[in-house]
């Protein structure tokens, strides 16, 4: 089976839950890329839902519904901890928004069915930050030790501190208190996006829904790693079918027009038409006349982003999704900070990136 | 080139020539139509860096693209081989209760050793397997949720320090890798004790009970009962997915502890100990 062939075959399951009729022996490449890209777990709930798990062969079904398994145990860890902390920020009445994974979990949205999680994101005020890490370290969360670099990037760049763990649970938690990078160029007005907040189960804040599918999209579009790209979009894809109503779309595309994110909203609505039939609303289309004649938009489109958020596996790789990784990378990095400071940024990453090339990855660690 | 270790397909994508000579040794004679059926895990062993492969050798193992451990001296190869294929069973198969203990099996009836400190596990499957007992595994008891019954493995027992020289002199026609120094086990080497043939007729079993063997020297051998309380959290607590599993491996474990019995047996002398666990479970 070629790679283009098993590439078809996933995205048909994964998008449109239909089951490959293939022989036996080649689910093994499929097996083995939904497992790279962790999305077995998503394959179960969604053909689950639709009442197709019987179709599946044994070898299929086994791996699936062990990877379910252990979503599932995720999901109640994940409900668990943001308990736990919202507790903690409600003693200190630090005001908080729970963003991607712990939201769609907390809302329960049918992406978060079969989702695995690698760390809690929350959000608080700039002024909060300090306070609220202070506050989460007297409940066994301590900050992650990073190279002196890296935490200074964190510290004095990044929209966020260094990663925190849970001493006991092994829990990270990413502590934000802006969803872009603040030098990025064009610092987002938080209160933009969390004007429309919504309560879930009485305590938890998470964004509106609309706000939260802008936010899953910026970060896709923005980010130099879509190593997770092809579930991303996906969790893109399904929040909009679960939202599909006039009033949603008139909120995101004024939501996005606000922000200045009209070319990443017109980027990730058109992945999503090309990968699963998303059907954009025809005013909403409309409104994107000046990025539909955006011919270095329309090429990242169709060369760089269809191809660079396809599963990272070498049973589907072709050189093609190599060099569009790579310009996604060099992008990401150019959208986030200015070239004065990209340029050192990035002298210093391939400095660390050569040297454990020819030492080895861990030869300097402590 | 693949591997059948029973329960789990592997496909060994690229690996040292070291290792896949003992490879070939351990699992060349499991030739079955495998070539038909899909594989569970693609596995791989390779060389950190360049300059790594000549200097102070590291090898690094992976399960596709991810790597789970950080990289080991080159001299390690096979262990770390073996280690990788246990971390890919007990990372990823939710389907039953994997406990960290050995498995062997006579009469019918299987017998489960959980890897507890100074229980000599290796060496008590090496003994037994090599004295009559069937070997259903040294490292991880695979127990099927419903029926409750322990699945075999084919796989080799990994003999630490003074346990390979002792298997060498008392079976000196046994089959096993050479020794690897100075792993995080200690020196370690592997032994093969079932020809996939005579693995081939293993057939799923029930457990008739959960032994805690303690080592201490020049004692006598004694067994004592423990109450199922502790037996229940003996169990949980060397069973590799029991976090995962939730409340199933709590039911699961359960169930398991009503039907067996859970003994701990203080003991010098390995003979003595298969003496009292035939007369007393009728083996």
């Amino acid at each position: 089976m070629n790679k283009q062939k098993i590439y078809t075959y996933i995205e048909n399951l994964v998008f449109h839950n239909e089951i490959p009729t293939v022989e036996l022996k080649q689910w093994e490449n499929i097996i083995h890329v939904l497992r790279e890209v962790n999305l077995l777990a998503a394959c179960y709930f969604q053909l689950e839902n639709e009442d197709k798990l019987k179709s599946l062969p044994f070898f299929a079904f086994k791996h699936m519904k062990s990877a379910a398994v252990y979503s599932s145990r995720q999901s109640e860890q994940v409900t668990f901890e943001c308990k736990l902390l919202q507790k903690t920020l409600d003693a200190e009445n630090i005001p908080s928004v729970f963003l991607k994974g712990a939201s769609y979990t907390l809302r329960k949205s049918k992406n978060s069915e079969g989702r695995v999680y690698s760390d809690i994101d929350l959000l608080v005020a700039k002024n909060d930050i300090l306070k609220a890490e202070e506050a989460f370290s007297k409940h066994a969360w301590c900050t992650k030790k990073v190279s002196e670099y890296d935490n200074k990037y964190y510290r004095e760049w990044s929209h966020e501190i260094p990663p925190m763990f849970n001493m006991h649970r092994g829990t990270v938690l990413d502590l934000h208190h802006n969803i872009l990078l603040p030098i990025s160029g064009r610092e987002v007005n938080v209160e933009v996006i969390t004007e429309n907040c919504q309560l879930v189960d009485g305590s938890y804040t998470v964004l509106s829904y609309a706000a939260t599918i802008l936010h899953s999209i910026v970060h896709l579009i923005i980010s130099e790693d879509v190593s997770n790209g092809y579930r991303d979009i996906l969790d893109i894809t399904i929040l909009i079918k679960e939202n599909n109503s006039p009033e949603f779309w008139q909120e995101i595309a004024s939501l996005s027009s606000k922000l200045g994110f009209n070319n990443e909203l017109y980027l990730a609505l058109s992945l999503s038409e090309k990968y699963a039939n998303i059907a954009i609303p025809n005013d909403v289309w409309q409104s994107f006349n000046k990025q539909k004649n955006n011919s270095k938009l329309n090429f990242l489109l169709n060369h760089v982003y269809y191809f660079a958020l396809q599963p990272h596996s070498p049973a589907i790789q072709t050189l093609k999704h190599k060099i569009a990784i790579t310009v996604v990378y060099f992008l990401g990095h150019l959208q986030k900070m200015p070239l004065k400071i990209l340029i050192p940024h990035l002298f210093t990453k391939s400095f660390f990136s050569i040297r454990d090339k020819i030492f080895g990855k861990h030869h300097f660690d402590k | 080139m693949l591997i059948d270790v029973g329960q789990y397909l592997f496909r060994v994508d690229s690996v040292p020539s070291i290792v896949k000579n003992n490879l070939k040794l351990m699992y060349g004679d499991a030739v079955s139509n495998i070539s038909l059926a899909p594989a569970d895990y693609t596995i791989s062993l390779k060389h950190d860096s360049l300059l790594r492969k000549f200097l102070k050798p590291q090898v690094t193992f992976y399960l596709g693209s991810n790597s789970p451990f950080k990289p080991l001296p080159a001299s390690q190869s096979y262990p770390v081989m073996e280690w990788g294929m246990n971390w890919c069973i007990a990372a990823t198969d939710f389907n039953r209760l994997i406990v960290h203990a050995a498995v062997l099996v006579k009469n019918n009836k299987a017998i489960v050793f959980p890897a507890t400190p100074g229980s000599g596990k290796s060496t008590l499957s090496a003994c037994f397997a090599l004295n009559g007992w069937k070997l259903y595994s040294d490292e991880m008891a695979i127990i099927d949720l419903e029926s409750l019954k322990v699945m075999p493995l084919f796989r080799p027992i990994c003999l630490k320090n003074e346990s390979i020289s002792l298997i060498k002199k008392w079976f000196p026609e046994s089959i096993l890798t050479e020794i690897a120094k100075d792993t995080q086990k200690g020196d370690v080497a592997h032994l093969k004790v079932n020809s996939f043939s005579e693995y081939k007729k293993l057939l799923p079993t029930d457990i008739i009970a959960i032994v805690f063997p303690q080592y201490q020297e020049k004692t006598k051998t004694k067994p004592y009962k423990i109450n199922k309380i502790s037996g229940f959290e003996k169990l949980a607590a060397n069973s590799f997915n029991y976090n995962i599993l939730g409340s199933t491996a709590f039911n699961t474990i359960q169930r398991i502890v009503e039907r067996t019995q859970q003994v701990e047996i203080n003991y010098s002398d390995l003979s003595d100990v298969d003496e009292l666990l035939t007369s007393e479970f009728t083996l």
